[in-house]
């Protein structure tokens, strides 16, 4: 069976602790990632992506603080349930909307029809947990 | 063996080395540079072997030459170093005329989101026994410290007629020496397994990666156990013994023949990373780390890697991230410190 794969770009804009947080939430709603699965530890998963400790022990905080994992000492991370969705932070909620509308726009402008862009944002929202 | 045998037997292993050496790297990588997989099957890529070749072999040609010649140990040394200077400059040279051709490494890095195991072999159990051997031959001496003679060999110059007082430094001294050597290759069986990145996150090329460096985990391991038998018999032997190179020498000396000589066909068997018998891994080009970074196509330098041994350019196996503290350490513990030990023994 392949393993869940993690993907950074070197050539993104996107921090590198970024993009970790953000492919590990990916997996994380699309339930990829089921409670109870033990992420890599820091020191493999930066030796592997060729970053610093610093910015996977970030992006592992990063989720933590959502609630998504719970840190260990030495070994790495642990996928934990979320049982009490947390209250929205409406300041970040605007802020990924204005996101979702500029990904909308760019997308438009590569000649991607409006029902397409929909379409892909309802595939992108389904698998959520 | 005598420095008639050795001398030559060292040039052929070298020689076959730097033969093999353009073969062995991975497929996206051609005289140390990160090169398309395809780049190996044109005229040029064809040419820079060939050319590369001819003075790996003419040079060893020269220097089996002086070695039938010349009769001091020295001469045949300096054959020796020579042949290796020749044609490492000459892989440097090569390394010139592929830079125009390089190719900017895949801009996306991809991990597998599962613990590997970074065990190393046998456990620590296996760690400490080399640490156990040097220590019991040490009790040894120390619990026959009344019938070491005033003087006894010399640990550097033993067999030739030069002689040590009985002293703490001097009888004691070879034991630190041999446990710093022993510090160093630890530290490196462990960094390699869980210090060295590894390149493809899955199928036969992971696969083929990690038995590659299980693999070379156990061979450090058991080169630590040869380090660790070896010198701390014949150090027990030159205080309380003759003095004189024995047959355990002999066999000592034969079996390191024979584990290098195994290790080099294997290494030229497999390729760099045990990748030579297996498909490229989707898109990977290169080894995941920058051609800017190394110097020369031999010297890794990255500050920003956590790394502390990457896939050297250069053959089979690892080298040291000089951007790394733990390399300096490292460093210091292999060089530093036994220089240090022979210095308190003089």
């Amino acid at each position: 069976m392949r393993p869940l794969l993690l993907e950074l770009r070197l050539d993104s804009p996107l921090a590198a602790y970024r993009q970790i947080a953000d492919g590990i939430r990916c997996h994380l709603v699309e339930g990829k990632l089921a409670p109870g699965t033990l992420l890599p530890p820091v020191r493999q998963l930066a030796l592997d992506l060729g970053v610093h400790f610093n910015t996977v022990a970030q992006a592992y905080r990063t989720l933590a603080d959502e609630g998504w994992l719970e840190l260990r000492r030495k070994r790495g991370a642990m996928v934990v349930e979320r049982t009490t969705p947390r209250k929205a932070d409406t300041r970040k909620v605007a802020a990924l909307t204005d996101r979702l509308r500029d990904i909308a726009a760019e997308l438009r402008s590569l000649g991607v029809s409006r029902t397409e862009v929909s379409r892909a944002l309802k595939r992108a929202a389904k698998p959520a947990r | 063996m005598t420095p008639d045998t050795l001398h030559p037997f060292a040039l052929v292993l070298t020689a076959a080395m730097f033969w093999f050496t353009p073969t062995l790297s991975r497929p996206g990588v051609f005289f140390g540079v990160t090169v398309s997989p395809a780049f190996r099957e044109t005229d040029l890529a064809r040419a820079c072997v060939r050319h590369y070749r001819v003075v790996v072999f003419l040079g060893a040609g020269v220097a089996f030459g002086v070695m039938i010649a010349a009769s001091s140990p020295r001469a045949k040394a300096l054959a020796l170093a020579a042949h290796t200077l020749a044609s490492t400059a000459m892989w440097v040279a090569t390394r010139h005329r592929v830079l125009p051709h390089a190719q900017s490494p895949v801009g996306v890095r991809a991990a597998a989101l599962v613990e590997r195991d970074t065990r190393v072999p046998g456990g620590m159990l296996l760690l400490v026994g080399p640490f156990v051997i040097v220590g019991i031959a040490a009790l040894v001496v120390w619990a026959n410290w009344e019938v070491i003679p005033e003087r006894f060999p010399s640990m550097s110059r033993s067999g030739n007629g030069r002689m040590t007082p009985k002293s703490v430094n001097g009888v004691f001294g070879p034991f630190v020496f041999i446990g710093a050597l022993l510090g160093a290759f630890t530290m490196q069986t462990v960094f390699l397994m869980n210090r060295t990145r590894t390149i493809a996150a899955s199928g036969p090329a992971f696969e083929a990666e990690a038995r590659f460096k299980r693999r070379t985990a156990q061979q450090s391991l058991a080169a630590t156990y040869l380090m660790a038998a070896g010198p701390s018999w014949f150090a027990v032997q030159r205080v309380l013994g003759d003095g004189t190179p024995g047959l355990a020498r002999g066999v000592w000396i034969g079996v390191i023949v024979c584990a290098t000589l195994a290790v080099t066909i294997w290494m030229i068997r497999v390729g760099q990373g045990g990748q030579r018998a297996v498909p490229a891994a989707d898109g990977q080009a290169g080894d995941a780390t920058p051609d800017g970074a190394w110097k020369a196509g031999l010297i890794y330098f990255n500050p920003g890697d956590s790394a502390v041994f990457v896939e050297r350019r250069f053959g089979v196996g690892w080298t040291l991230n000089f951007g790394s503290p733990w390399a300096w350490v490292l460093l210091g513990l292999a060089l530093g410190f036994p220089m240090i030990v022979l210095r308190l023994m003089r």
